[in-house]
C-alpha cells in the first residue's frame, strides 16, 4: 500500500516537472513543482482508493492542498503561486474520461440508427460530465487559497518583507 | 519661457513613464500572466513613480491612460500584446521587478534596462524540453494504469509530437491546425503499443495527446473570470476550449481508424 502511494507520488512528480518545463519556469522552482505534484496526486490517490471519495471531491481537496503548499513555497522562492501550482495540477487532468468521451462520440456517430446509440449517448454524457467537473474542481481548488489569503499571495515576489 | 520648458519636460516625462509601463504590461500579459496580477504590478510601479494609471485590458491589446496628479497632464496610448510563448520565469521576474521598483524607487531608465535584461535571458533549450515532456507524459501513462510497453510508446509518441509541434510553430502554422495534426501524429505513434503487445493500448492512446492540454490558458481563464475580468477570462477559456476540441479531433481521426482493434 505504502509502495503504491510512493510510486504514485514519484510518477506524478516526473509528470508535473516535465509539464512544468514546457512553460519555461525558473530553474530553481522545478523541485518545488515536483514536490507539489507528488503531494497532490498521492493525496488524491489515498482519498480515492482508501477512503472511497469520488474523483471530483478528491481532486478538489488535492488541488486545495497544492494551492496551500504553493503559498509556502512561493514565499520561500519569491515566485507567484500560479507558476508553481499550474504544472503541479496537470497530472490530475482526467485524461481517461476525456478519451472515453471522444471514443464514445465516434461510435455514437457511427451507430445513429441502431439501439446502441442510447447507451453510447449515456457514456458520452457521463464521461464528459466527470471531465468537466474534475477540471473545474482542480482550478477552483487551487485558486481558493489565493482569495482567502489575498494580502500574502499578492506580495509573494517581494524580496524584503515588512 | 522657463515655465513652458518645465511643462514640456513634464509631458515628456509622463510619456516616457507611460511607454515604459505599456511595454512592461504587454510583455507580462504575453507570457501568460492573469490580468489582475498585471494590473496590481502596474499600480505598484505607478505609485512609486507618482503617477496614476487606468488600464483597459483586451485579449490582443491594452489601452493605458496615465495621469500626473501634480500637473493634471494626461497621456493615453494603446499597445498590442505580442505573440509569445508561456514563460513562468519572465512572469516571476517581471513581478519581482515591480516590487523592486516600489521598494528601491528605481528610475524609468533603470526599470527599462532591468526589463530588457529579464526578457533577453535564454529560455530552456528544446533539446532538454522535448525528452522531459516525453518522460512526463510517460509518467502520466503510469498514473492512468498503463504498463511499461504503453509507457515506452507514449514516450516515443510525445517526443515525436512535441518536436512536430515546435516545427509547425516555427513555420507559423495556425494553432488549431497544428493541434489537430500533432494530436493525430502522437496518437498514431502511440498505437505502436498494439504490435508491441501492450496490455493497455487504450491508456497509451488516451495519454499520448495529453501534453497538448493548454493548462495555463485554462486556469488563467478561470482566475480571470472569478476576479471579474470576464472579457479576458472568456477569451482565454474560448481559446483553450477550441484547442482542446482540436486535440480531440486529432485523436478522433486515429480512433476511427483503429476502432476495430479497440472494441
Amino acid at each position: 500500500m505504502i509502495t503504491d502511494i510512493l510510486l504514485d507520488g514519484l510518477f506524478a512528480a516526473f509528470a508535473g516537472m516535465g509539464f512544468g518545463i514546457i512553460s519555461n519556469p525558473d530553474r530553481n522552482t522545478l523541485p518545488y513543482i515536483a514536490i507539489l505534484a507528488a503531494i497532490g496526486h498521492a493525496f488524491r490517490f489515498v482519498l480515492i482508493n482508501h477512503t472511497h471519495t469520488d474523483i471530483a471531491t478528491a481532486s478538489f481537496c488535492a488541488a486545495l492542498v497544492i494551492g496551500l503548499a504553493s503559498m509556502a513555497f512561493g514565499r520561500l522562492k519569491h515566485t507567484p503561486t500560479t507558476c508553481l501550482y499550474i504544472p503541479a495540477l496537470l497530472p490530475m487532468i482526467p485524461g481517461m474520461y476525456a478519451y472515453k468521451t471522444v471514443f464514445a462520440l465516434i461510435l455514437f456517430l457511427q451507430n445513429l440508427n441502431t439501439e446502441a446509440n442510447v447507451q453510447l449517448m449515456h457514456q458520452i454524457l457521463s464521461n464528459l460530465t466527470v471531465t468537466v467537473i474534475v477540471v473545474a474542481a482542480l482550478a477552483v481548488g487551487a485558486t481558493t487559497p489565493t482569495f482567502i489569503f489575498k494580502k500574502l499571495v499578492y506580495s509573494m515576489t517581494r524580496e524584503k518583507h515588512s | 519661457m522657463c515655465s513652458f520648458f518645465r511643462k514640456h519636460i513634464k509631458i515628456m516625462n509622463l510619456q516616457e513613464k507611460a511607454n515604459a509601463i505599456g511595454y512592461y504590461v504587454t510583455e507580462l500579459l504575453a507570457v501568460g500572466t492573469h490580468t489582475s496580477r498585471a494590473e496590481r504590478n502596474v499600480q505598484r510601479i505607478s505609485r512609486s513613480w507618482g503617477i496614476e494609471v487606468a488600464m483597459a485590458v483586451f485579449p490582443k491589446n491594452v489601452i493605458l491612460t496615465v495621469t500626473d496628479p501634480e500637473s493634471g497632464k494626461i497621456h493615453t496610448s494603446s499597445r498590442n500584446i505580442p505573440a509569445r510563448g508561456i514563460s513562468f520565469r519572465i512572469n516571476k521576474e517581471l513581478s519581482a521587478l515591480s516590487w523592486r521598483t516600489f521598494d528601491n524607487k528605481l528610475s524609468v531608465e533603470q526599470f527599462l534596462s532591468e526589463c530588457e535584461g529579464i526578457l533577453s535571458k535564454k529560455q530552456f533549450s528544446n533539446i532538454y524540453v522535448a525528452p522531459l515532456a516525453a518522460l512526463a507524459n510517460a509518467s502520466f501513462c503510469y498514473l492512468f494504469g498503463g504498463d511499461w510497453t504503453a509507457m515506452f510508446c507514449v514516450f516515443l509518441s510525445t517526443l515525436t509530437g512535441f518536436t512536430a509541434k515546435i516545427w509547425l510553430h516555427r513555420f507559423s502554422v495556425n494553432d488549431y491546425i497544428a493541434f489537430v495534426a500533432v494530436a493525430m501524429l502522437s496518437s498514431m505513434m502511440s498505437a505502436l503499443s498494439f504490435p508491441l503487445g501492450s496490455g493497455t493500448p487504450d491508456v497509451a492512446l488516451a495519454t499520448s495527446v495529453l501534453f497538448l492540454v493548454p493548462g495555463v490558458l485554462l486556469i488563467n481563464g478561470i482566475i480571470d473570470v472569478v476576479e471579474e475580468h470576464a472579457l479576458m477570462g472568456f477569451s482565454r477559456l474560448i481559446k483553450s476550449t477550441l484547442l482542446i476540441i482540436s486535440l480531440a479531433i486529432g485523436l478522433a481521426f486515429t480512433l476511427s481508424i483503429l476502432q476495430n482493434n479497440l472494441l
